[in-house]
């Protein structure tokens, strides 16, 4: 049965909120937008971290250290394969398949120990500098080199985590940095989680060393800390321009560094999902109650763009959001939520088990009135995928008939298709605002309801 | 009355729905709306179970015993509900004490049990 944005547990039928794992649950087809800052490592008050981030850092001087022995080659060679790493999937890629770094942007960092004094003297302390000094280094590019320069202790972490999750694992070969021959060795036999499709291998990273943005950062830097009164360049210049400056001026970039080492404090990792903040959940909901009902000025769009931000933080973290999707039937654009049911909750659970219900769809419909037809959709498509419960959230409470006719359809298909309006949104908002109860009481609710006006 | 053992429990969960009452309402006044939340309504639910089977027939709703945590009962709601079951405790005092014009007593299985019941109308529940 496929599902929609299949992550790697979800797949495997373990039951797994995002919230409750150790490290970012990998999506099947897609990367997760978040990046690998070695400053993390850096600041963390872990020994582990600590190490590992001295390790790293000494495993990308090496590369320094090769240059300096004219082993110019070798050492963009080690740069080139270091610098792509699909088996994490972090960015934005649909594809999770990169392109490696070319040899002249290789050759372009390598040269930073020869060009700049301080790098040919002690190397790098943070080798996410290197982003200063050459163009076409990014944040994913920064995330891929430490991925991979950290991957042996990688592939043991996301080992340890396979097993205490109960995820599948497959003897695979997969490519390694070796920190004592200083090489990128093909190591084999290692239990690693696949991809089901490509059966590549997986490797999963904790959570705590994500960011959004590099905490050493190229845009902050030009934006709040070049000095833009040189007489080197003009007053807006251009990233190259930035680039070559910083590379004849290194005090410019150490004094950023160390402003930055010293508000350390402050790095933290980011969250994979963030909700949304009680005043803007009220907002939402205003919102969605000024918004008209129907399709002129795209008001099915407004609804559902309201409501889609709103219903993934209320629902968070029992419920997982996956994805809001379009699809057309009939002529009719249909708007989708989907959700993640990681049973979580003994009311997920219940729906998992009655419904075989892996993924809770919603349906969006900003009508003045529910007609049958729109159950009809929707109960078309529970068949396909998503079990045999559904969730269909529009703006008035449905006339008696229809509520009598999904009653119906349990009673003849057991499909329990729920309707939720304005008035339940506003409960949820409620519910997420005064924090006395769960806001997925409310679907409860509904669900008792429901169950109390079906036939014994 | 049915035993004479009722009549502690008695004073002392109709104590007990005063004081729900009061807390609830103060909530209630912030924010009616909101529902209460379940540990709240356990406690609730715990001392309505325990009366009703005391109060048997003199409940204030046949077709209400306890709150359903499924349905998330408002503070309002609670509110309304609790009033109810104060004025239905006061009612049952009324009817089940005696007065010889100089001590009220507690009636047990229609005789007077010579149990000190004090005014029913010093157990009335007075709001905030």
């Amino acid at each position: 049965m496929p599902i929609v944005r299949p992550r790697l547990t979800d797949y495997h039928g373990i039951l797994l909120a995002q919230s409750e794992a150790d490290f970012a649950i990998p999506f099947l087809d897609e990367d997760i937008p978040l990046y690998l800052d070695p400053f993390l490592l850096w600041r963390s008050p872990s020994q582990q971290d600590n190490a590992l981030h001295t390790a790293l850092v000494n495993s990308f001087n090496h590369l320094g250290h090769l240059e300096k022995q004219g082993k110019h080659s070798e050492a963009t060679e080690i740069l080139t394969a270091l610098s792509e790493c699909d088996e994490v999937g972090f960015g934005h890629s649909h594809t999770r398949e990169g392109r490696r770094i070319g040899s002249a942007t290789a050759s372009k960092i390598v040269e930073l120990f020869r060009i700049v004094p301080e790098y040919e003297r002690r190397g790098f302390v943070h080798f996410e500098e290197i982003q200063f000094f050459v163009d076409h280094i990014s944040r994913d590019r920064i995330s891929d080199i430490a991925c991979n320069l950290l991957k042996s202790f990688l592939i043991d972490y996301t080992i340890q985590q396979c097993r205490l999750s109960g995820i599948p694992t497959n003897e695979v070969a997969t490519s390694v940095y070796s920190y004592k021959e200083n090489k990128i060795v093909t190591e084999r036999g290692l239990g690693l989680p696949c991809d089901p499709e490509s059966n590549k291998p997986l490797v999963l990273v904790p959570k705590r060393w994500l960011r959004f943005r590099p905490w050493l950062d190229f845009n902050e830097y030009l934006a709040e800390y070049f000095p833009k009164e040189n007489k080197v360049t003009s007053i807006n210049p251009s990233r190259v321009d930035v680039l070559t400056f910083n590379r004849q001026h290194y005090g410019a970039v150490r004094e950023y560094i160390a402003i930055k080492e010293r508000s350390a404090g402050d790095c933290k990792n980011d969250p994979l999902f963030s909700q949304i903040p009680i005043a803007s959940a009220k907002e939402s909901l205003k919102a969605i109650k000024a918004i008209p009902t129907g399709l002129k000025d795209e008001n099915d769009v407004k609804y559902e763009r309201e409501l889609s931000r709103l219903l993934a933080s209320t629902f968070y973290p029992q419920l997982d959001f996956a994805k809001a999707q379009s699809r057309t039937e009939s002529g009719v654009l249909i708007r989708d939520l989907v959700f993640y049911n990681n049973r979580s909750h003994p009311f997920l659970a219940e729906l998992y088990e009655k419904y075989d219900s892996r993924q809770i769809v919603m349906e969006m419909k900003n009508v003045k009135e529910l007609q049958r037809d729109h159950l009809n959709q929707l109960n078309r498509y529970l068949t396909e995928q998503f079990g045999r419960f559904g969730i269909i959230l529009t703006r008035r409470a449905p006339a008696t008939k229809i509520f009598r006719n999904t009653i119906d359809l349990w009673a003849g298909q057991r499909r329990c298709i729920l309707i939720l309006d304005d008035y339940d949104i506003e409960q949820i908002v409620t519910l997420y605002e005064s924090k006395q109860r769960d806001p997925i009481d409310v679907l409860k609710k509904k669900y008792v309801e429901f169950a109390r006006a079906c036939p014994s | 009355m049915e035993k004479r053992d009722d009549i502690a429990e008695f004073e002392k969960l109709e104590q007990q729905v005063h004081s729900f009452l009061a807390d609830v309402s103060e909530l209630s006044k912030k924010r009616p709306n909101d529902p209460l939340n379940k540990f709240k309504l356990k406690f609730i639910n715990t001392a309505l179970t325990r009366l009703n089977k005391i109060l048997k027939s003199e409940r204030p709703f046949a077709n209400f015993s306890e709150f359903d945590l499924d349905d998330l009962p408002s503070n309002s709601d609670v509110v309304l509900l609790l009033s109810q079951y104060a004025a239905a405790l006061h009612r049952f005092r009324v009817e089940n004490t005696t007065d010889d014009g100089d001590n009220s007593t507690w009636i047990v299985r229609g005789k007077d049990s010579g149990i000190d019941a004090g005014n029913p109308d010093d157990f009335k529940y007075l709001p905030k």
